[in-house]
Formats: structure tokens, C-alpha cells, sequence
């Protein structure tokens, strides 16, 4: 038996085209929206960190469903750790405890 | 005995996809690089570049010119040609990441010396190096299963991405 995975329609294209610009979009306007609100290296600029973040990745999600019609192990996985992390390191950064480890880190490298 | 085929619309659309990925993600670095490097080259840099940071910029930039050419050479069917690269790219991260290394820690001391508190910033270069490593060697090691490749490839440009997304 021969399996044949139907044609993309055409609007997959227009869907992905359209996210593809609001990515973008968004990547140039959310910076001086959030910017203002919510200070420097802020939860302004972890939060347009993590909208980026995850617009590529809904926009691979959107991929495998449309090639695959379900997600691709390693779509599922790489995305899972990706949010994580992105969530760890915003965590982390607002902690005391790393500025002082941050500091013994550095006193092991050259620099200024 | 089940033959799984692939139509060629559905293979066509997912490379069209991938070169979307790479198009916007070298807006990016456009949109990211081009200013501060502007602003280098006018002599109005905040601080002169280490070596470290010269060859860290180099490579990456070398790295992005290699990504192009890969999925040039996969559009046109050139796979040969897609795997004799790919051992260049892969020779290239370690490289990569050692680079990376001296010019982040290089770059936040000088933060800490000009704008206390602002070293807090490494943890940024360190999850994203770690996730360029990880999605790299894992999808160079998966390299014959091309879905999976491209997909990890794909997750290392986006982790990647998010070093560049600096307010």
C-alpha cells in the first residue's frame, strides 16, 4: 500500500507568510513598547525575548502539522527546552545570589 | 509493505519554510549587528575590540554564510556538496564556542566595570551557548534522519537568535 501526504494547500503559505511578518513586526515594535514600561534588561526585556522565542517556534509547530499533521520529536523536545531555559535564565538574572557568582565567573577570564 | 512517499508540493513547502527561517533570521542579524558594528567601524566603539571578540565575530559571521550555502546546495539538490560543508561547519564549533567564551566574559567585565550590576547579563550568553552546542551536535550526530536535522539546525538558529535580541 502506498501512502501519499496530501498537498499543502496554498494557504499554509499565506498563514506562514503572515507569521513570518508579524515575527518581524513585533520584533522591531514590541522593543520601544516595552522598553519605557518596564525598564532595561527588565521583565520588558525578557518578555520580548520570550514572544520572539516562541513565535519561531509556533511557527515550526505550524510546519510539521501541516507536512506531518503532528509534531516532530525533536520539534517537541528542542521547543520543551528552549522555553525552559528561557524561563531559567529569567529566573536566574533577577537572583542576588548570580550577580556575586557572575562576578567569581568573571575574576577567571581576561577583560578590562 | 508500506512505501511512505512524500508529494513533492509538501517537500517544496517545507524547504520554502526553512529559507523563510533563514531569511528573517539574518534580518536579524542585520537589524542587530549593523548599527553597533557601524558605530566600530567610526572609530565610536565603547571599547576597542579584543582579539576574542574579532574572531568570535568572524566565525559567526562565517557561520551564517554557511548555513546560506547549505540550504542553497539542498534547494538544488546538491547534497554532496551539502555534506563536504557540513564538516567545515562542524570543525568550525568548537572553534565557535571557544571564541564565544573569551568575548562574552570579555564583554560583561567590561559591563561591570562601566555599569555595576550589568555582568548579571552573562547568564544570557551562557544558556544560549549551551543550546547552540547542544542542538548542534545533536543534529550533526542525527544528520541522516534530514527532518530531524533541519529541525535541530532550525532550534540552534532560533536559541541563537535570542542572543541577538538585546534591548
Amino acid at each position: 500500500m502506498i501512502y501519499c501526504e496530501k498537498p499543502v494547500p496554498t494557504f499554509s503559505h499565506h498563514a506562514l507568510g503572515t507569521a513570518l511578518l508579524f515575527g518581524a513586526a513585533w520584533s522591531r515594535v514590541s522593543e520601544p513598547l516595552l522598553r519605557p514600561a518596564l525598564g532595561n534588561h527588565g521583565l520588558g526585556f525578557f518578555t520580548h525575548r520570550f514572544i520572539m522565542t516562541n513565535v519561531f517556534l509556533v511557527m515550526l509547530a505550524t510546519l510539521d502539522w501541516r507536512t506531518r499533521g503532528r509534531l516532530y520529536r525533536a520539534t517537541a523536545i528542542g521547543a520543551g527546552v528552549i522555553v525552559v531555559c528561557e524561563a531559567g535564565v529569567t529566573w536566574i538574572y533577577h537572583k542576588d545570589w548570580w550577580l556575586m557568582t557572575a562576578d567569581a565567573i568573571l575574576r577567571h577570564f581576561p577583560g578590562p | 509493505m508500506g512505501i511512505v512517499t512524500r508529494s513533492r508540493t509538501a517537500r517544496q513547502f517545507e524547504r520554502d519554510i526553512f529559507l523563510a527561517f533563514f531569511a528573517l533570521g539574518l534580518m536579524g542579524v542585520v537589524l542587530g549587528f549593523v548599527p553597533p558594528s557601524w558605530t566600530r567601524f567610526n572609530g565610536q566603539a565603547e571599547y576597542p575590540a579584543p582579539l576574542a571578540l574579532q574572531i568570535h565575530a568572524g566565525l559567526f559571521l562565517g557561520w551564517t554564510a554557511l548555513m546560506a550555502a547549505q540550504i542553497a546546495f539542498i534547494r538544488q539538490g546538491h547534497t554532496v556538496f551539502h555534506r563536504r560543508l557540513g564538516l567545515i561547519g562542524a570543525c568550525m564549533i568548537p572553534a565557535m564556542a571557544i571564541s564565544s567564551v573569551f568575548a562574552e566574559t570579555w564583554s560583561e567585565r567590561f559591563a561591570a566595570l562601566h555599569h555595576p550590576g550589568g555582568q548579571r547579563f552573562l547568564i544570557v550568553p551562557i544558556f544560549s551557548l549551551s543550546l547552540f552546542l547542544v542542538f548542534t551536535t545533536v543534529g550533526l550526530l542525527l544528520r541522516k534522519n534530514s527532518a530531524t536535522h533541519k529541525r535541530l539546525i532550525f532550534l540552534e538558529r532560533d536559541a541563537m537568535r535570542l542572543n541577538r535580541i538585546t534591548l
